[in-house]
């Protein structure tokens, strides 16, 4: 009888900690996935810029400078690769002068009324919720990795293993955080 | 704490978290995945009183054939032999339990009954066996079909992408999808105007979307998400198999009422057949496999019970029929039985867990949408534009975002909202709509809180239906012991004759 209970307690000292093992690989692959799900739309909305700047251009010629500004935007966010906070600065600034774009837009009137605008802002518009919620993916994602990582029992087998925690995609620009100014 | 720093005060309502939302509804599983497991087993009893016997009867003679091929013979007449001796001695136990029923007079008489009814125990253990072995079964075949036939019958297209809304949907779909972390399904739209959208599929990788194009004309762009949410979500809860592991229980029913009607219907070859043939082919076409799913599913149908009556009381040689199926009086008698308390027994005790099972999977998919999307005011207010199945989708009205057969509409209050409770697979409107509240912006128009009047409504209410409901019990109780036994000891009978 006492052979059989610690042959089981035997069993359950070795199986249990490779269940959480297991468990916290899963959630770090979750949050490699989610990474890449972001990096697949951002291609996507990379891929949406010379079509939109060339279909806008022709409308729009003496505002030369946004696409300029466009333009160096997706250069710094594609330079950023896969640094969590530096790609998230440069995307945030690439997808504010995308809405200032669309701003100036609407109040072109021959643009306003072209259905290839509208069926490019809904691909674009698309595009934005994609980002948002690939990167709100990516934070539940993180969220529960990380939270693995410090709470009983997982996180001794995180310190046994050397698991890291994963950054948050957030915003850390100043602008966003701002309250917005309206004025009428 | 103080007033000054307080904003503008909600009115009173209960306000939560999509978190906890979900971990309830995910408890409320279990609870009632339990509650229905233990019926269904109950009900497996009674099946088992039936199919236990059969699968002795089956089993000897499978060796009887064997030994007849003249492989083992010796070894496998005896194992016959075995099985029909065992079942003898099962039916003295069980005509011991059935004599002493009025003798319970002293403690021991008790005991000695347990023991004895514990001893008879392993007579049901075989069909009850097979009915888990079909079960599974059932379920693997269903994830064959994946539901695929709705799609049919609704005539649903694929999204033209020329059409801007239709575009609009597909990213929808994509965008839903990676919030989800799914990949994205196939989407079909359905040319009616009804607002209303389903989810079909084997699994969360190879699901797909139907929504129907008045959904498309009516909703917002927002409202539309709020609804794919739900959808979405419902398929990476694991709705599908939940749903087949649901419909499966009643296949296994009318699976074991089809082989007690075969003398007596010839639909009932015919389903066997369909059966058969989608069983071995090696990739049977999903319609194939719909059709032969339906076809025994029909055997619970009052259709069945009313071809056999067709085939006893009308046709030619009626006189010649009912001599050859007089030696089969008794089959049909338990196979009359064994359909009654399944009926019974599905309206009293399955119905009510297994609809509210579901229920509880259209919260969860509700609240999966709001963690998706953090937009509960957009599936709110979609929510109560929903509207009616489209024509064709009656059948498999279950796998829609809404289909509450007698709902009273977004705006009911107090209890009309609870019509239907028994029976109703989906939620009534007014009732989600409460919740999306509770998970959003905590205005709730009414509350499910504790009045004097409603204490005293609900006291007469149980003064009046608690006589009824006991008596619908003993009842039930008496039919279905009944049953067990008269199917039981006819079971064993013809085993034990056959096999000694």
């Amino acid at each position: 009888m006492s052979g059989w209970l610690v042959l089981v307690i035997v069993a359950v000292a070795v199986l249990y900690p490779i269940y959480l093992y297991n468990g916290l690989v899963t959630l770090r692959n979750r949050v490699r996935n989610a990474w890449s799900q972001i990096d697949v739309q951002l291609k996507r909305r990379y891929d949406l810029i010379p079509n939109l700047v060339s279909s806008v251009k022709g409308y729009m010629a003496h505002e030369r400078g946004i696409f300029d500004t466009i333009v160096s935007a997706r250069d710094r966010a594609a330079a950023a690769g896969s640094n969590v906070p530096a790609r998230a600065a440069a995307e945030e600034a690439l997808g504010r002068s995308l809405h200032s774009l669309f701003a100036l837009a609407e109040s072109t009137p021959e643009l306003r009324a072209s259905t290839n605008m509208l069926a490019l802002q809904e691909e674009l518009g698309s595009t934005e919720n994609r980002i948002a919620f690939a990167r709100q993916h990516y934070n539940d994602a993180v969220l529960a990795y990380n939270t693995a990582l410090e709470t009983v029992p997982s996180v001794f087998v995180a310190r046994a293993f050397a698991f890291r925690p994963d950054a948050l995609f957030e915003t850390n620009e100043a602008v966003e955080r701002q309250p917005v100014a309206v004025t009428f | 704490m103080s007033m000054t720093g307080m904003a503008v005060p909600l009115s009173a309502g209960e306000r939560v978290s999509f978190h906890d939302e979900q971990a309830r509804r995910r408890r409320g599983t279990w609870r009632l995945a339990a509650i229905c497991l233990a019926i269904a087993a109950t009900m497996g009893l009674v099946t088992g009183a039936i199919a236990g016997p059969f699968v002795m009867l089956s089993l000897g003679g499978i060796l009887n054939l064997i030994a007849a091929l003249g492989i083992f013979p010796q070894a496998a007449n005896d194992a016959a032999v075995g099985i029909g001796q065992w079942a003898a001695a099962k039916l003295d136990l069980l005509g011991l339990v059935t004599d002493n029923l009025d003798k319970l007079e002293t403690w021991h008489d008790h005991t000695v009954m347990a023991e004895r009814l514990a001893d008879l125990l392993p007579a049901f253990l075989p069909g009850l066996a097979l009915s888990a072995l079909l079960w599974i079964g059932f379920q693997r075949l269903a994830r064959r079909d994946g539901a695929e036939d709705l799609a049919e019958a609704l005539r649903a297209r694929p999204p033209r992408p020329g059409d801007l809304e239709e575009k609009q949907l597909s990213n929808i779909v994509e965008e839903v999808a990676i919030a989800a972390g799914l990949p994205a399904p196939r989407v079909l739209l359905v040319d009616s105007p009804t607002v209303n959208a389903a989810a079909i599929g084997t699994s969360h990788d190879h699901a797909t979307l139907l929504v129907t194009r008045g959904l498309l004309d009516t909703l917002s762009r927002d409202e539309t998400v709020g609804i794919i949410g739900h959808l979405v979500g419902s398929v990476g809860n694991g709705d599908l198999a939940v749903m087949r592991s649901l419909v499966a229980v009643f296949q296994v029913k009318g699976f074991f009422l089809t082989i007690l009607d075969l003398p007596f219907r010839w639909s009932a070859w015919k389903a066997l057949a369909s059966l058969g043939t989608v069983v071995v082919h090696p990739n049977p076409a999903p319609a194939r496999v719909a059709e032969a799913l339906h076809s025994v599913e029909a055997g619970l149908s009052t259709d069945a019970t009313e071809e056999i009556n067709r085939n006893l009381s009308e046709g030619r040689f009626k006189t010649l029929r009912l001599i050859l199926m007089f030696p089969l009086l008794l089959v049909m008698l338990i196979a009359i039985m064994q359909k009654l308390i399944l009926q019974l027994w599905t309206l009293f005790f399955l119905g009510w867990p297994l609809a509210a099972l579901w229920r509880t999977r259209r919260y969860l998919a509700d609240s999966t949408a709001v963690q998706l999307t953090r937009n509960p005011e957009a599936l709110e207010s979609a929510l109560g534009k929903l509207g009616s199945i489209p024509e064709g989708g009656e059948a498999r009205d279950y796998l829609f975002v809404h289909a509450a057969g007698h709902d009273t509409g977004p705006n009911a209050k107090g209890f009309s909202t609870r019509r239907g409770i028994a029976d109703s697979i989906q939620p009534s409107l007014a009732a989600r709509v409460g919740r999306m509240k509770a998970q959003g912006s905590g205005l709730v128009g009414w509350t499910n809180r504790i009045t004097p009047g409603r204490v005293l409504g609900y006291g007469v209410l149980s003064l009046i239906l608690g006589p009824l409901v006991g008596m619908i019990l003993v009842l039930v109780g008496m039919l279905t012991a009944g049953t067990v036994v008269a199917s039981l000891s006819f079971g064993l009978v013809v085993t034990a004759a056959l096999l000694t």
